[in-house]
């Protein structure tokens, strides 16, 4: 089993860092990405297909990080590409928004079951941001309930007190409390009663860094009769988990209804949209912010995203790559165990989030992650990984194969 | 925002207490205090008393316990250390008056050559042996500041309360190592190598420490040139860096 290396990519970062700050910025980059050690990933990606992805030296990976999401009917589908194509044919970013528009609001309405109405934009925070916007219109409230390690994007208020460029101000409004403990979650609306506009939440706790935790069981009911009753906007940001637990919504799959939800990287398999739907009572006021962005009407997207959700309620592309998830983790679970290793896995199994246990520092995960990526199978150390329904049995098989190869590695680097 | 107090502390346990490894890295330093036997008290209110004791060719640094002093350094507030430490005041004396020249003579002339190192020249750090001095000294400066802040500066505070208990170790190959040790957010920072740490910062030379810690290039760009290895508990690097952030504002 050969291992990769990556003169390419190195050369292209070398050219990016005098250019571009910290050569690659943001989760692709090798910081955020916590890429451990640099020097067993690659930084640049020449093409994609299916469940695969080609870097810049040729290097062929299986993407379990769906590029962080978007990715869940495989890399260049050709029924979403085609119904791009034929948009970008007619037009994309014009000056009036095409018909494409209302087709795909109409489509989210009748699939997204706690959705009354739909609008667009291009990121995930771009919705989380509007969601917090409309709960705060409607309840002219300023406080905002999140769960300590939730993420939901990057402006201000998402953000923590010693990020650079943050201030007091920015957060000040902002009440962390724990997921799962409904008694601090009451405490926190008896402290603060008429004052919290808004909880939002994933629908699961998927932090990075740390173990991910389904719902309690009806821990959301009582969230929700809660937030009922004080006159609390429920936003569920289902930007990860969104279309690949139901395509009806988290919420529904968790059996309650949110107030506003919020979607993105599934939505159109890797086409720049994003969407914030919600009940009817909260129309009027998200009409009333002023919000909008330059691309944010643009066609192509929206045509790939009608495709798409046809694509995946068709397939019931939830159930595939649920099932391919769970055949991946006890596959990898089995795999460990003979190698001496016990491989926690949390969170829902088409976006499962694993580490070795007995290894306090994570120095011993993180080796594994690496000799994995080297040959061949992109999982990260840090972060829940993702299952699209282009993974084949065989690529599973590969996959298994090569954890096998890695754990026997690091085996013997421990002394076993 | 600086707070003098915490400057304060910075000052006192973190550039002052370089002296210690001062006498041992430069031979200028080493001679002056040859045969010197003398302890010194800085005494400032509401902050832990700190105390230089210079015998045996070797300085060093005692805190949070009372020793003999030849010498009393008194100051009305932390800003009045402060001010000192720029040049533009000068201690109380309450003991040691007799003393006062070596205070204006050889201890001047040691935190001088310690200010060398600490606010280089350019030119100066084309020299080899110098380089290695002032960023070995700076690369104290930086991680010893790291647990003043934690442990005291408002927003430093906040910082340190996500970070969980453990060990953090910063070394530099071929060069010097520090442990940070958390513990119920109290930071305590020690010169030397830990087996029991969960989160690594590696640099890959002392001339990739000088560039971070003076700001040419950051450790973003460090990370992805493999020029700064960071492993085992993320979060607790993350939040060092932040930290670190912190130390460069009030080291401005």
């Amino acid at each position: 089993m050969k291992t990769y290396k990556y003169p390419q990519s190195r050369e292209i970062f070398e050219r990016a860092l005098k250019v571009i700050p910290a050569g690659v910025y943001g989760h692709l980059g090798p910081s955020n990405g916590c890429f451990i050690p640099v020097s067993a990933y690659p930084f640049y990606a020449k093409n994609a297909k299916g469940a695969y992805l080609w870097d810049v030296d040729g290097n062929r990976f299986i993407d379990y990080m769906c590029a962080y999401g978007p990715i869940i009917t495989g890399y260049n589908n050709e029924r979403v590409d085609n119904a791009a194509q034929k948009q970008r044919q007619d037009g994309d970013c014009m000056l009036l928004p095409s018909e494409k528009m209302v087709e795909l609001a109409e489509l989210m309405v009748d699939t997204v079951e706690s959705a009354d109405w739909a609008f667009f934009a291009k990121n995930g925070g771009d919705v989380t941001n509007l969601a917090i916007l409309t709960a705060r219109a409607y309840t002219n409230r300023k406080k905002i309930i999140k769960f300590n390690g939730g993420y939901h994007g990057v402006v201000q208020w998402t953000q923590s007190l010693g990020n650079p460029g943050i201030i007091e101000e920015d957060i000040n409004n902002i009440i962390s409390i724990d997921f799962n403990d409904i008694n601090s979650f009451k405490d926190t609306v008896k402290k603060y009663k008429g004052q919290i506009a808004c909880l939002i939440a994933t629908p699961y706790h998927h932090p990075a860094m740390a173990d991910n935790a389904l719902p309690k069981k009806g821990y959301w009911k009582e969230i929700r009769d809660i937030c009922t009753n004080e006159g609390i906007v429920l936003i569920i940001d289902d930007v990860r988990c969104g279309f690949r637990l139901d395509v009806k919504g988290s919420d529904y799959y968790y059996g309650f209804k949110a107030d506003l939800i919020c979607f993105c990287k599934s939505l159109a398999n890797g086409y720049n949209i994003s969407a914030l739907c919600g009940q009817e009572f909260l129309k009027s006021y998200c009409s009333d912010v002023f919000y909008t962005g330059s691309y944010w009407l643009s066609a192509v997207p929206m045509a790939a995203a009608i495709e798409n959700i046809k694509q995946m309620v068709e397939i019931d592309s939830a159930n595939i790559v649920t099932k391919k998830g769970i055949k991946l983790t006890k596959g990898l679970e089995k795999v460990a165990i003979e190698n001496g290793f016990n491989l926690i896995i949390t969170g829902e199994p088409s976006m499962w989030y694993m580490r070795l246990d007995n290894d306090e520092s994570g120095v011993i995960h993180q080796r594994w992650i690496a000799e994995c990526v080297k040959r061949g199978v992109f999982f990260t150390s840090h972060h829940n990984m993702f299952i699209n329904t282009m993974l084949s049995d065989e690529d599973i098989d590969f996959t298994l194969k090569v954890a096998d190869k890695a754990f026997k590695i690091i085996r013997k680097e421990n002394g076993g | 925002m600086i707070e003098n107090s915490v400057l304060a502390s910075i000052n006192l346990f973190c550039v002052l207490r370089n002296l210690e490894d001062l006498v041992d890295l430069d031979e200028r330093a080493k001679k002056i205090i040859a045969d010197i036997d003398k302890t010194i008290k800085f005494n400032i209110p509401f902050m832990p008393e700190m105390y230089l004791k210079i015998k045996d060719n070797k300085i060093i640094c005692v805190r949070d316990m009372k020793i003999y002093s030849d010498i009393n350094l008194n100051f009305l507030n932390p800003t009045h250390l402060n001010l000192m430490i720029k040049g533009k005041s000068i201690p109380l004396p309450s003991r040691g008056f007799k003393e006062l020249n070596f205070l204006t003579n050889e201890f001047k002339e040691l935190t001088d050559i310690l200010g060398e190192y600490l606010k280089p020249e350019k030119e100066k750090l084309l020299d080899r042996e110098f380089n290695h001095i002032s960023t070995t000294l700076s690369f104290y400066t930086a991680f010893f500041s790291v647990s003043e802040i934690a442990n005291n500066d408002k927003l430093g505070i906040e910082i340190a309360k996500k970070m969980k208990n453990g060990v953090i170790k910063i070394s530099i190959d071929n060069g010097p190592k520090i442990t940070i040790r958390i513990n119920n957010s109290i930071f305590k920072t020690t010169i030397e190598d830990s087996l029991d740490a969960v989160a690594f910062m590696d640099f890959d030379s002392l001339d990739t420490a000088g560039k971070i810690l003076r700001s040419e290039i950051d450790a973003f760009t460090a990370i992805g040139s493999g020029k700064l290895a960071v492993s085992g508990r993320i979060p607790l690097i993350d939040n060092l860096n932040k930290l670190l952030r912190l130390v460069s504002i009030y080291l401005e």
